[in-house]
């Protein structure tokens, strides 16, 4: 069983009306002439959370709502991934960004595509741009796979296409990107811009998505929205997915998830401790994983460097993708619950053992010793 | 040192040392990771007239050189031109310091055409030759720096003197103009030119800002009154030498050119509520623990392209409130923290512990201490 992105379909679509509304009253406010906070926004999340489907849904309510007074034009950075010269990359981008702006710079040829020197081909899209504003009309940029994007490649993007269109009036950009923000030079794409989180699914939009997969079991929908910890995509694929078959979903999911960074299945049974322990760093992963400390820390450069994991300063360690980490710890609690309990159990001997030996901070060790506890107490209490 | 510090930090998932630079208008990095009060940005950014106070060591040059860079975020012809200006001395009137605004700015508007050369070579003869006699006559020695750049096959004889905070590179489009552009405007320099007077070239100068530049407005930046013997410490000196600044600030404006004061906030009791209007803003620079604490946090994020927000990210797990404990152990002051942190680097590289620990740590706070106990903290800057 393999799973795949989900293509956008409208009829699917479901939640995030406060991003919507958000959205939607910004270019209302552009229509009137007005200047509203930040015309440019950023919506992040872990993966599987919807910013490509929030995206794709924005599209359609600008046409459906505003017609011919919004121009839309969709572009993911991720169409050129394999493209890794940056000059390169940016003139595809722009290229597919004129396209959709039918007038002079859309005319460009092939040939001229690589041959005009960039920063003419920049004032030509602008130029465009500010065509569509004198007759009226907003010219709305989406941007997808922004932050998994190479920086050197981002900040020629920034000067060639971003900013020139960041700084024009009639103009709102709105960006998705899952990982690290990149640093932008030009203030109304760093301190004048808006970043919105897309957070899990509340319970009223997970039923409302499940219904959509016609689920109505209330049982049923408890157990998926608890798998699947609320992220649109695992509860679209366990929803649609029979129960007997949960485990095998979920597992399909980490195999989607994990895919750009999986190097062999024995890789992640070795270090399915990081998915136990929640916050973790090369000497808990080595502790809890029986290997040595070079190890651990090649495994966590790994994947610091796919950016499926971070430093958080407030956790006191490093913590996964929060959407790999729920499937993850599923995968691991439903197929080998043995070694789930055993992980728990031995992550909170460790912080026990630490409480003792670094006692200047022993109430975060304890807090985490707690915290292991309570996950065995409440499988037992559930079993 | 600094190698043992940067190789170990290298070690840990960081490109650069973030702490290193404490002079802001020498990082050139800075754009990554400034904290401030986003209020008092905007009170900076704005087009008007403005002051802006902080306390010693407390961000007021870091704020300066995140505003000029800024200004040179593309596309720069949307942006005000910065004129950076550090008086030179102290002076009665307005006209003093006017003489070396312009030759400030003329320098300024002369790398901004080096790196752009393209805005010079596709003005008309008439213009080029006209900017040509300016330059001559506000900066006689234009001609010996043109030559050295020619002769040198780069910028750097420009930018030598300049702010080195921001790192102006041509934009590799315009590589193949500027030897074009050197040469063209050095054969234009006339042998003799009649003199202007500051006000007649103070003008002038602003009127090449926008015609070549195509630039909105300008602002310059003055930073630095309060470096003299004189004003260091007695804010009534300093107002003094400010008080030709703010009076010109009005008709400034009327010219498209808006004044940024940087001042610091000892001279808050001597601005009284007359001196300002709508024309004339205040932004004061603050800081809380909170802030503070994103000091490091940004250093850290951008030192290692996201992947750690905190210091105690490199040190054992007794130092998991490090970052929080080093905010408290200083003054409310972003330079105070830095040199904090750098000494504990500097003494952990001696050490040559994999990870920062915890004697380490406690005793460079206690040296700290001992010299805010002892005597003023006199941080070496």
């Amino acid at each position: 069983m393999a799973l795949m992105p989900l293509p956008y379909n409208p009829a699917l679509f479901v939640g995030r009306q406060d991003k919507i509304d958000q959205v939607l009253d910004i270019v209302t406010t552009l229509l009137t002439g007005k200047a509203p906070p930040a015309r440019t926004l950023i919506f992040t999340g872990q993966r599987g959370s919807g910013k490509t489907w929030l995206l794709h849904h924005l599209k359609k309510r600008f046409e459906d709502e505003f017609k011919d007074r919004v121009r839309a034009i969709f572009v993911d950075l991720e169409d050129w991934q394999t493209v890794t010269e940056p000059e390169k990359f940016v003139r595809e981008v722009m290229a597919a960004f004129a396209q959709q702006l039918p007038a002079q710079a859309g005319q460009v040829t092939e040939e001229e595509k690589f041959a005009v020197p960039l920063r003419r081909w920049t004032e030509w899209l602008v130029q465009d741009v500010r065509k569509w504003v004198s007759q009226g009309v907003i010219v709305v940029l989406l941007l997808d796979s922004v932050y998994e994007t190479a920086p050197e490649t981002l900040e020629l993007l920034e000067q060639s296409l971003l900013a020139p269109l960041a700084v024009e009036k009639g103009v709102l950009i709105l960006m998705a990107g899952r990982g690290f923000p990149p640093f932008w030079h030009a203030p109304e794409l760093g301190i004048y811009s808006e970043e919105l989180k897309l957070e899990p699914f509340a319970e009223a939009d997970s039923k409302a998505l499940l219904a959509k997969a016609s689920v109505d079991d209330p049982q049923r929908i408890r157990r998926v929205i608890e798998l699947s910890g609320g992220y649109p995509y695992l509860l679209w694929a366990l929803g649609c997915a029979k129960p007997e078959k949960d485990t095998e979903t979920l597992k399909a999911a980490l195999d989607y998830m994990l895919k750009p960074v999986l190097k062999d299945p024995e890789t992640w049974q070795r270090w399915q401790s990081a998915a136990v322990l929640e916050v973790f760093d090369e000497d808990r992963l080595a502790k809890l994983s029986g290997s040595d400390l070079a190890a651990a820390k090649d495994f966590l450069d790994t994947l610091l460097e796919t950016n499926l994991a971070w430093y958080k300063k407030e956790r006191r360690g490093y913590v996964l993708d929060a959407a790999i980490h729920q499937v993850w710890e599923q995968v691991i609690r439903l197929s080998n619950p043995n070694d789930w309990k055993a992980l728990h159990q031995q992550a909170a001997q460790l912080y026990q053992n630490w409480a003792k030996q670094f006692q200047t901070t022993a109430a975060i060790w304890e807090e985490r010793a707690r915290y292991h506890e309570e996950q065995i107490l409440k499988e037992a209490g559930n079993a | 040192m600094n190698a043992k510090i940067t190789g170990w930090l290298k070690d840990h998932g960081l490109f650069f040392n973030p702490f290193e630079p404490l002079q802001a208008d020498r990082d050139t990095r800075l754009w990554m990771y400034w904290v401030g009060n986003l209020e008092v940005f905007q009170v900076a950014w704005e087009p008007q007239a403005a002051l802006l106070l902080a306390p010693w060591g407390g961000g007021k040059s870091a704020l300066r050189a995140r505003l000029t860079q800024e200004c040179w975020a593309t596309p720069v012809e949307a942006r005000p031109f910065p004129l950076v200006y550090f008086p030179g001395g102290l002076y009665a009137d307005l006209t003093s310091y006017l003489s070396e605004i312009v030759a400030n700015g003329t320098r300024e508007l002369l790398l901004a055409l080096a790196r752009h050369p393209r805005y010079f070579l596709e003005a008309s003869p008439r213009s080029q030759k006209a900017f040509a006699d300016f330059l001559s006559a506000v900066l006689p020695s234009a001609a010996f720096g043109l030559d050295q750049m020619v002769e040198e096959g780069s910028l750097a004889p420009l930018n030598r003197p300049y702010d080195p905070g921001y790192d102006l590179e041509i934009p590799r489009e315009e590589r193949g103009d500027w030897l074009a552009f050197a040469l063209a405007l050095r054969n234009l320099l006339p042998a003799t030119v009649s003199p202007l007077g500051p006000a007649a070239q103070w003008a002038e100068l602003l009127f090449w800002i926008k015609e070549l530049l195509h630039r909105p407005r300008v602002y310059v930046l003055v930073d630095g009154l309060d470096a003299w013997p004189d004003t260091a410490r007695d804010p009534v000196s300093l107002f003094q030498a400010a008080t030709p600044f703010l009076k010109a600030a009005p008709e400034w404006a009327q010219q498209g050119c808006f004044l940024k004061l940087f001042l610091p906030a000892a001279i808050k009791p001597l601005l009284t509520p007359e001196l300002f209007s709508p024309e004339l803003s205040c932004g004061e620079i603050s800081w809380s623990a909170p802030l503070l604490s994103q000091v490091l946090q940004r250093r850290m994020i951008a030192a290692s392209r996201g992947r750690l927000d905190a210091l105690a990210a490199l040190a054992e797990p007794a130092l998991a409130g490090l970052d929080e404990q080093l905010v408290q152990a200083v003054p409310l002051l972003p330079r105070e923290l830095l040199v904090l942190v750098n000494r504990i680097l500097e003494t952990h590289a001696q050490a040559a512990a994999p990870r920062l620990e915890g004697a380490c740590v406690a005793a460079c706070l206690n040296h700290y201490y001992e010299e805010i106990m002892n005597g003023p903290y006199a941080t070496s800057v």
